[in-house]
């Protein structure tokens, strides 16, 4: 519980500074929303932590609590994980047509939606790949050795993770064309096009 | 911005979010005594972002978690993920919040993975401690230091710590107690108790501890994820603990 509310209360605080709700009363909300998601489906996202990947069940329901606490700041309700069956092959084809552009975030609150939105398009297991992978930067050799993935299967994930946020920066600059100065620039035959703001 | 720039810009968001997690995760426990959030606590004062995270993550209460606990249900499994624990941890739940309270939703949790969940060292649940000098013992200490050990300093003075676990814990604990001082643990010579469930009490002199900023009490299960002394010793250099091994850091104050 600790981690749940300590999680809870950073995210809250971070994106509704100001709101004149009572803080208290969100923490618990969302705390309750949390173990709700944990324990949905028979325990299905619980499920998904394996202590033999590496992480600790206190930090696999941190990462739980920022996905389910930013989901529900952000949009008002809880996001649906992604099925931990069907993830490879659904992910593969949601990204066969990825776009080759560049990325434009230049704020603190864009990488704040880029990042809400990678964390609702991935399982579990490819949540947990990107803290690993990208935010704590762990050689893959070390990851493979923890989670009993091959060398090729970590490369594909850390490849598949590069290919989903290109492709949500790419429909955020289509939805919010004015947040950034550049919305997406094209590369052609190797050369990089800027278009016009 | 190109792929590696944008997930290191990623990397860097998440790390400077995470930067408080640790101190807010003391205030969470109710540990507000400890060096960590301490430290948060004194940039409160400038920071009007730290002091409202800070507020967020003091203890709900066992009200509040019995609350949480009585409204969480599990949704039935649909049939290509049904599990037979579903709908017994329901029930388990139903039960555990009256009767328990505030552990059920861990008791859930390790419930839940006790069917298919952790696959290598038993998992321990988290635990809560008190610390008492002697001082504590005949009752004069101050409420504000209620979470750190307070020492008479006499050669005859005593402590006493104990540390109950959430729920009922499914191994053999053993409990290692190290004093910390300039940063290095050292083993404390101290008597130690175990009860079946998990709960430990450790008495020990006071003199033992001379010079120590910390007590840290190490608790994992024999021969799984302790299975030597310098397993203890390394997790009480690091003071972390994680879903098998429970480090206890207690603050000394004179």
């Amino acid at each position: 519980m600790p981690v749940v509310q300590a999680r809870v209360a950073r995210t809250l605080v971070r994106r509704r500074a100001g709101s004149g709700r009572d803080a208290r009363q969100e923490v618990e909300d969302l705390a309750q929303d949390v173990f709700a998601a944990l324990f949905a489906d028979g325990g299905k996202v619980l499920h998904a932590w394996d202590a033999t990947r590496g992480l600790t069940l206190a930090s696999f329901c941190g990462l739980v609590a920022e996905r389910e606490a930013a989901s529900i700041l952000r949009s008002g309700r809880r996001s649906p994980w992604t099925d931990t069956a069907t993830e490879l092959d659904d992910l593969e084809k949601a990204l066969a047509e990825v776009p080759d552009v560049e990325v434009a975030v230049s704020s603190r609150e864009q990488l704040a939606r880029l990042l809400d939105r990678l964390r609702e398009a991935l399982s579990p297991r490819g949540l947990e790949l990107f803290h690993r992978l990208v935010v704590e930067e762990e050689p893959v050799e070390s990851v493979c050795a923890s989670t009993g993935m091959t060398s090729d299967a970590v490369y594909a994930w850390k490849s598949r993770i590069g290919k989903v946020v290109r492709k949500l920066g790419a429909e955020m600059a289509a939805s919010e064309p004015r947040m950034s100065e550049v919305a997406a620039t094209s590369r052609r035959s190797g050369e990089e096009t800027e278009e016009t703001p | 911005m190109k792929d590696p720039d944008v997930l290191a810009a990623l990397r860097d968001h998440v790390r400077a979010d995470r930067a408080d997690d640790h101190a807010l995760e003391a205030v969470a426990r109710g540990e507000q005594a400890s060096s960590a959030a301490l430290a948060l606590e004194a940039r409160a004062a400038t920071e009007p972002e730290v002091r409202a995270m800070i507020d967020a993550s003091r203890p709900l209460g066992a009200a509040k978690l019995d609350a949480i606990a009585d409204a969480v249900r599990i949704s039935p499994a649909a049939p290509a993920a049904a599990k037979p624990s579903g709908g017994n941890v329901v029930a388990f739940l139903r039960r555990a919040s009256i009767v328990v309270g505030p552990l059920a939703l861990a008791a859930a949790i390790f419930l839940v993975l006790g069917r298919g969940g952790d696959k290598s060292s038993v998992p321990l649940p988290e635990y809560t401690f008190v610390a008492s000098g002697e001082k504590e013992m005949r009752g004069d200490a101050p409420p504000e230091k209620a979470g750190a050990l307070r020492l008479r300093d006499a050669p005859d003075a005593t402590f006493e710590i104990v540390a109950r676990p959430a729920t009922a814990a499914g191994g053999h604990v053993v409990a290692y107690v190290f004093a910390v001082k300039d940063g290095e643990p050292n083993a404390v010579e101290a008597s130690v108790e175990l009860a079946p469930e998990g709960s430990v009490r450790i008495r020990g002199r006071a003199g033992q501890l001379r010079g120590a900023r910390e007590v840290r009490v190490v608790l994992g299960t024999a021969n799984d994820s302790i299975k030597r002394y310098e397993d203890a010793l390394a997790r009480a250099r690091e003071g972390r603990s994680d879903a098998s091994i429970r480090v206890l850091v207690i603050p000394v104050a004179r």
